[in-house]
């Protein structure tokens, strides 16, 4: 399970970073990176879930 | 303007000056989402109303334009970047991202702090006070004054020239300027304009003005730009907050089951905070012009009609919002009170700590209010934004709560 940003879509609302700290950081400018390969550890699922579904410009993809 | 359609003729357009939105938006809304996906107002601009369609609309810059839709609010130059299209927009975007950043705001969250304690302890020992007066006015007023290195001492000033030039703003927000706008714009631009001179001079970068001075790179904002940005700072980022901040009190103060969880649990409160801005933000519609002619909701909009986003009904729309209004402080939905795309709105990440901040410090000294008696909230309308002018507040005098609790984070 892995989730990515779609930089062309990010506009730094900073959703995902906030409520999947864990799993999305800030970069300098406010706008969001995943950490690491983006892959998403045991017991953060619902995290990246909530990421997805928060971000109001649905850059936020989860894959299986 | 070449290409504008006439409104409708038949009785389903919408008249936005006449909606029930002083006595209840849920009411309101529910008028403007049942005129359709598509909805025509009384000025022959298109009323988008989904979700969906607010998304499309926003996410088009080249197709929807915010420099022809905002040109002509009293601004003396342009308005920086509200009022840009890409790749100008772009520009500015990438300059002024990095200030008003999480990593450029948080580090002033103590200051917003100790502002909004301060505002709040001179009213704590009567047991009253005017919500709106005392506390969602100064507040961001002072946020302002203070990011941009000027005496708090100014703030009675500053809230006279923006409510001056606001007043002469219409509810569409892009009407002529009239002469009186005009001269308090000028005015307001000489204070910022020497001001900015003065910055210049004495140098130091330990506010958010200094560091945008003391940026050399060829990207950097000339004088003008940073007197566009001054001037928008202004005009979006106090009245906005002070209109969420009387909204999200408003309904705390008339509903203590919503109320009693935050002060229960005042972690919930950054979530709260989202649902009382998607029930009711201040903003209900973002102004756009059509480029080209347009097919949306099964109909052409022809190019240079305006097309208004009503964020505020999308942010209702049952079909991304279950039980759309019911306030639900555990709801974790996507919303756009803050609008969206690319000019998405900049200053979010500082009006939602402006928010947590005022409703932290003031829930742990004043768990227990209400309404003062024999009082109604109704919000002002006709308007620009969605707020409350004046709520005044009955609590415990001394506030009856701790004002140490919690006072850590």
């Amino acid at each position: 399970m892995k989730v990515s940003v779609d930089k062309e879509l990010c506009v730094g609302h900073g959703r995902c970073y906030d409520v999947a700290p864990e799993l999305f950081e800030d970069d300098e400018e406010g706008y969001a990176v995943v950490r690491g390969d983006g892959s998403v550890p045991p017991g953060q699922a619902d995290a990246a879930r909530l990421a997805v579904r928060l971000c109001p410009e649905r850059a936020v993809t989860l894959t299986e | 303007m070449s290409g504008q359609a006439t409104p409708p003729a038949d009785n389903k357009v919408l008249r936005f000056e006449e909606l029930p939105m002083a006595e209840s938006r849920t009411a309101a809304y529910k008028i403007v989402r049942e005129a359709g996906p598509v909805a025509r107002d009384d000025h022959g601009a298109y009323v988008i109303t989904t979700s969906e369609g607010a998304e499309y609309v926003l996410r088009q810059p080249g197709l929807f334009s915010s420099k022809r839709a905002f040109d002509g609010v009293g601004s003396p130059v342009p308005m920086v970047p509200i009022g840009t299209d890409p790749p100008e927009h772009t520009r500015y975007r990438r300059l002024l991202q990095p200030m008003f950043s999480p990593r450029s705001t948080a580090p002033w969250q103590p200051r917003i702090r100790t502002l909004a304690g301060e505002l709040i302890d001179n009213v704590i020992a009567k047991g009253e006070c005017d919500l709106v007066a005392d506390l969602a006015v100064p507040l961001p007023a002072q946020v302002f004054l203070t990011l941009f290195g000027l005496p708090l001492e100014d703030r009675d000033r500053l809230l006279a020239w923006k409510d001056a030039i606001l007043d002469t703003v219409g509810i569409r927000g892009a009407e002529a300027p009239s002469e009186e706008s005009a001269r308090l714009g000028a005015e307001l631009f000489g204070y910022l304009v020497s001001h900015i001179a003065q910055r210049r001079q004495d140098g130091g970068t330990e506010d958010m003005l200094g560091q945008l001075l003391a940026d050399t790179s060829d990207d950097a904002l000339n004088d003008e730009e940073m007197l566009g940005l001054s001037f928008q700072f202004v005009l979006a980022g106090l009245d906005t907050v002070t209109c969420a901040l009387s909204t999200a009190f408003a309904t705390l103060a008339s509903r203590p089951g919503l109320r009693r969880q935050i002060v229960a649990d005042p972690s919930l409160i950054p979530n709260a905070i989202e649902e009382l801005l998607r029930v009711d933000g201040p903003v209900a519609t973002l102004p756009r012009v059509v480029t080209e002619d347009v097919e949306l909701g099964g109909q052409t909009i022809p190019a240079g009609n305006y097309v208004q986003v009503a964020v505020a009904v999308a942010n209702r729309d049952p079909a991304e919002h279950p039980d759309p209004d019911t306030i639900d402080f555990k709801r974790q939905e996507r919303h756009l009170a803050f609008g969206g795309g690319p000019h998405g709105c900049l200053g979010s990440h500082l009006a939602r700590m402006e928010m947590r901040v005022a409703l932290e410090e003031w829930h742990r000294r004043i768990p227990e209010y209400e309404l003062a008696p024999g009082t109604a909230p109704r919000a002002t309308w006709p308007a620009g934004l969605v707020g409350i002018d004046s709520l005044p507040l009955a609590f415990p005098a001394g506030g009856g709560g701790d004002p140490a609790a919690g006072s850590a984070q």
